[in-house]
C-alpha cells in the first residue's frame, strides 16, 4: 500500500520514513534534509551508462523531481554498462526505458523524460530552474555547451566522465566562481582532438559504476548541504592502479566562458579579457 | 619510473624525469617539448592546476611533480 500522506508540508509519511531510514540516520542527513531532497529538482543530461546508475541512486534517495534528457535509443553494445536496460529495451528510447524503471523504483518522485538531443537551440528551454545539473553525456562539444549554459544561468553543474579504466569528476558551483569552470580546465582549441570516449577508447563497465556512484553521492551531498570541497577540486580516478587523485582548481583569467566581460553597448556581446574595463555606454 | 633523476628535473605523470635548465625553465616550454602544448590538456604542478593563461609565466622548480591529462568525455 502506498502512503503519500504528509509529503507536502507536514514531514515524511511513515512509508517514506521507513524507505529513507538508512540515509536519514546519517549525521549530516536527517529528516529535514530528506524533505529538502523531496523538494529538489535535478536535471540529468544523458541517459547512458553514467545516468543509468546515477539516476537510479538519486531516485532511490528521494530526489523529488528528475528530468532526464537524451535523444538516443538503446543498442546491444550498451548492455554491459547501461544496466537499467535489457534485451527488450533495444531500439527503444533510452530516456523512456530509464524513466520507466525509475518510476517503478520509487513512486514518491516525479520523473520527466525528454527524448531529444541537447543542442544550443533547445538547452535554454530544457535546462533551467533546477537545483543541480548532472552531465552524463558522451562527447566534448555537449560538455562544453552544458558548461557554458550552466555558468551563464548560474546553475550548479556536476560533471562525471569515464573511458577505458579512467574517469573524471568535477563540480562547477556558481556560488564559488573563484575555482573556475570546465572550460578553465579544458579550454577548446582549434587543433584539439576529440576527448577519450567509450566509443573511441572502450570502457570497463564497472568503471562506469564507480564514476556514476561518485557522481550520485556527491550530488546528494551537495543537495543536503554536506561539507565538501569538491567545487575547488578536479578528481581523477584510475581503475588500473586503484587510485584517486585530487587536484586543486583555479580560474583561468582568460576563460571565454566564466571570465568574460559583457560589453555594455546595446546590441553587442563582446568577449574580452577579464582584466579589461568594459567600454562605457555612449551618451 | 623509467629513468634516473638528473640533478635538476621535474617528474612528469609519475613516470619520467625531465631535466630542466636555462632552455627549459617554463611550463609552456615543457609542454612544447612534449608536443602537447595545443592538445587541450590540463596541467597540474604538485596537485595544483595551472591554468593556460599562466603557462608561459609558470617557472619549473626542481622536483616539481607535473601531471598532464586530457579530458575524458565518455559517459
Amino acid at each position: 500500500m502506498n502512503d503519500h500522506q504528509g509529503i507536502l508540508n507536514t514531514g515524511l509519511s511513515s512509508n517514506e520514513f521507513i524507505r529513507y531510514s538508512r540515509q536519514i540516520m546519517l549525521e549530516q542527513w536527517g529528516e529535514a534534509k530528506q524533505l529538502k531532497l523531496g523538494q529538489s529538482h535535478v536535471v540529468i543530461i544523458g541517459a547512458g551508462g553514467l545516468a543509468n546508475i546515477a539516476a537510479s541512486y538519486l531516485a532511490g534517495a528521494g530526489i523529488g523531481r528528475l528530468s532526464i534528457i537524451d535523444g538516443d535509443e538503446v543498442e546491444l553494445s550498451n548492455l554491459p554498462r547501461q544496466i537499467a536496460f535489457d534485451l527488450d529495451s533495444i531500439e527503444n528510447s533510452k530516456v523512456y526505458e530509464l524513466c520507466n524503471r525509475l518510476r517503478e523504483q520509487n513512486d514518491h518522485i516525479e520523473v520527466i523524460s525528454v527524448h531529444q538531443y541537447l543542442d544550443s537551440d533547445n538547452i535554454s528551454d530544457l535546462v533551467s530552474a533546477c537545483d543541480l545539473v548532472l552531465d552524463c553525456t558522451d562527447n566534448t562539444a555537449t560538455r562544453h555547451l552544458i558548461n557554458s549554459h550552466c555558468v551563464e544561468q548560474k546553475l550548479p553543474l556536476l560533471s562525471a566522465s569515464v573511458a577505458g579504466w579512467h574517469g573524471q569528476l568535477l563540480l562547477v558551483d556558481p556560488a564559488q566562481p573563484q575555482w573556475g569552470c570546465y572550460h578553465c580546465l579544458f579550454p577548446v582549441t582549434s587543433s584539439q582532438k576529440e576527448a577519450a570516449s567509450c566509443q573511441t577508447l572502450g570502457v570497463a563497465g564497472p568503471m562506469v559504476g564507480v564514476l556514476a556512484s561518485l557522481q550520485a553521492s556527491q550530488a546528494l551531498r551537495y543537495l543536503i548541504d554536506a561539507p565538501s570541497d569538491l567545487a575547488s577540486k578536479f578528481v581523477c580516478v584510475d581503475g588500473q592502479t586503484l587510485s584517486m587523485q585530487s587536484f586543486s582548481r583555479a580560474r583561468d583569467s582568460q576563460c571565454l566562458v566564466c571570465a568574460k566581460n559583457i560589453c555594455e553597448k546595446t546590441v553587442c556581446e563582446k568577449i574580452v579579457c577579464a582584466n579589461a574595463v568594459p567600454e562605457k555606454k555612449a551618451q | 619510473m623509467n629513468n634516473d633523476k638528473p640533478e635538476n628535473a621535474v617528474l612528469v605523470n609519475q613516470e619520467n624525469w625531465i631535466e630542466i635548465g636555462e632552455q627549459l625553465s617554463k611550463l609552456d616550454q615543457l609542454l612544447t617539448s612534449l608536443n602537447c602544448l595545443n592538445d587541450g590538456v590540463a596541467v597540474a604542478i604538485n596537485n595544483q592546476v595551472v591554468t593556460k593563461d599562466k603557462w608561459s609565466a609558470q617557472v619549473l622548480n626542481n622536483n616539481d611533480k607535473i601531471s598532464i591529462f586530457g579530458a575524458i568525455a565518455g559517459g
